[in-house]
């Protein structure tokens, strides 16, 4: 299994409770996207499963480990494992896009591969093949700080194919992405995934993406899970009830419900058949 | 929601700031404080105007006038010059080569153990307690008592100097990296610990870009500091412009002590151009 979470709660410093009784599982190389809206949990959920908070209550297992009983060494290697995809790409605006992408691999480079690496690159090739799967080939050596937000945004997922993770966790990834350049990203991150084998949890603002890509579909409210589903089987009564608090509207890329009864019933091809050829989009986002 | 009915909220219907009355608070409390500290240091600005005391100021000054120039004087002033920044500069490296991991280790930034209070922790924190309170008391003996310490060891010259500059600036150093690593952005690195990377290449690759410009322009400041300190240093026959600042104020000759002040500032306007120049090319 990617994950396995028994009860899993959290509540934050401040009292505020961010996740209540989550019994979730992924099995491994399988998709799944979180939706939900702001407030429901989304965020708390991914920092949870990527060992970056402790679980307040229930517990986590992470690729067959429980996380919090491993040795400081052993929590190293799991979490070299598992690969975030922030909203906010975080990444110093000084650094070069090859530096940053090199990056994702600190986890299991040895320390003088990663500090020799500053002074010439490592692997410039490799770098380069992923950031060519997402049309920015041409700014490996330009600083970060040159590139705008939505291509800051492709670097942070770079990084993350280039680490090769066996679980994929992405936090709203695409948020800074125009709608064409945001499918054709996510699908790059599907067809690593596919390729590899490796489990993808996404957290998605827009319905749209979620339902395209991804066969399930979990919809999380107030730290609670509404729905748990095949993507076929969310229909629009479920999603009006979802975003209840936000006036039932269920957002999309385009905000266009006609969109979201296109997609509710579309059946999946395979991935290659659906990835949106990205040199289309040069020059936006 | 929980976390907004937790600001006071009749307060904020009412359109009130509900801080500004611990603000208003805090500002008198820092008064009633400052007050008594001023009396104990017998601060009267006013005594400085008294007739009296203006005359002794402007004949202490005009003591200084004109700068000395004799040739012999000029070039015992290159040689000294030139030994106060040998000794700052070496002083510099070693507290650089003390400082740099200590605050490595006492950085809250690169904790791996303070991620989700994982395993280590307790160690973490007590390793982190050490290097603070070690660098405290480096920093915390003057430069002088160290000094004066390494003179009975090593005899009078400028390796005692150097030494004392080494573990007083250190310790100064050190806690002042700590600090900036910690009010950077702290973000990327922690990304990077949180991928399985080690502390040093999450510092490297993490902290380091965005710091470089303040650790270069505080680690030139304390050059530039060490060169002002070994004027004390001269005293303990470290050489260097302090030595001859010594000489010339015992023999009160006031042009020589100019001429090594208009020195002292030259160093300081060099130290601004290394410092901007840096800052410029790692921007």
């Amino acid at each position: 299994m990617s994950f396995v979470t028994h009860q899993l709660g959290l509540v934050h410093g401040n009292g505020l409770r961010a996740l209540h009784g989550l019994d979730l599982s992924l099995a491994r190389g399988e998709r799944v996207a979180v939706i939900g809206p702001s407030g429901a949990g989304k965020t708390s959920l991914i920092r949870l499963l990527g060992c970056a908070l402790r679980p307040s209550s229930g517990r986590v297992e992470l690729l067959g480990h429980n996380p919090w009983q491993l040795s400081a060494a052993e929590l190293r290697r799991l979490r070299a494992r598992i690969g975030t995809i922030h909203q906010a790409p975080p990444i110093p605006p000084r650094l070069r896009v090859v530096t940053a992408i090199l990056a994702g691999r600190l986890g299991s480079w040895p320390a003088w591969k990663g500090l020799a690496s500053l002074l010439y690159p490592a692997d410039i090739a490799g770098a380069q093949r992923v950031l060519a799967r997402l049309d920015l080939a041409d700014r490996l050596f330009d600083r970060c700080d040159r590139l705008s937000g939505g291509q800051l945004q492709r670097v942070g997922i770079a990084r993350v194919l280039y680490q090769q993770p066996e679980l994929i966790l992405a936090d709203e990834p695409v948020s800074a992405l125009d709608p064409t350049l945001a499918d054709a990203a996510i699908g790059q991150i599907v067809a690593d995934a596919e390729r590899r084998g490796a489990g993808v949890l996404a957290s998605l603002h827009a319905v749209d993406l979620a339902l395209k890509w991804f066969p399930r579909v979990i919809g999380l409210r107030g730290g609670e899970v509404v729905f748990d589903l095949p993507a076929a089987r969310v229909d629009t009564a479920m999603l009006r009830e979802l975003y209840a608090s936000e006036g039932s509207v269920v957002p999309t890329q385009a905000n266009d419900p006609a969109l979201l009864h296109a997609l509710g019933d579309a059946e999946t091809g395979t991935t290659d058949d659906r990835v949106v050829r990205l040199d289309s989009c040069r020059g936006r986002g | 929601m929980t976390a907004m009915s937790s600001v006071a909220p009749d307060a904020a219907a009412l359109g009130h700031d509900p801080a500004a009355r611990r603000r208003l608070g805090n500002a008198l409390l820092v008064l009633v404080l400052l007050w008594p500290l001023l009396q104990l240091a017998e601060f009267r600005p006013a005594a400085l105007f008294e007739a009296g005391n203006l005359a002794v100021m402007t004949g202490f000054l005009a003591g200084f006038m004109p700068p000395e120039r004799s040739p012999e004087f000029l070039g015992m002033l290159l040689k000294a010059t030139l030994e106060t920044l040998a000794i700052a500069t070496a002083g510099i490296t070693l507290a650089l080569l003390l400082a740099a991991p200590l605050a490595v280790i006492a950085t809250r930034a690169l904790s791996v153990s303070r991620i989700g209070n994982g395993p280590g922790r307790h160690r973490g924190m007590a390793l982190r307690g050490a290097c603070r309170v070690l660098m405290t008391i480096l920093r915390a003996i003057p430069e002088i008592v160290w000094a004066l310490m390494f003179v009975r060891v090593l005899g009078l010259g400028p390796a005692a100097g150097v030494l004392a500059l080494a573990i007083t600036y250190g310790g100064m150093l050190g806690k002042v990296y700590t600090e900036i690593l910690e009010s950077t952005d702290t973000r990327p690195a922690r990304a990077l610990l949180e991928s399985g990377s080690g502390r040093l290449a999450a510092l490297v690759y993490g902290l380091i870009p965005n710091a470089a410009q303040e650790l270069t322009s505080y680690t030139v400041y304390r050059w530039e500091c060490a060169v002002r300190a070994s004027v004390i240093m001269g005293f303990v026959g470290a050489g260097g412009l302090g030595q001859l600042m010594d000489q010339s104020m015992k023999m009160l000759n006031g042009g020589e002590a100019s001429s090594i002040l208009l020195v002292f500032l030259l160093l300081v306007l060099l130290a601004d151009a290394i410092s901007a120049g840096l800052r410029k090319a790692l921007a």
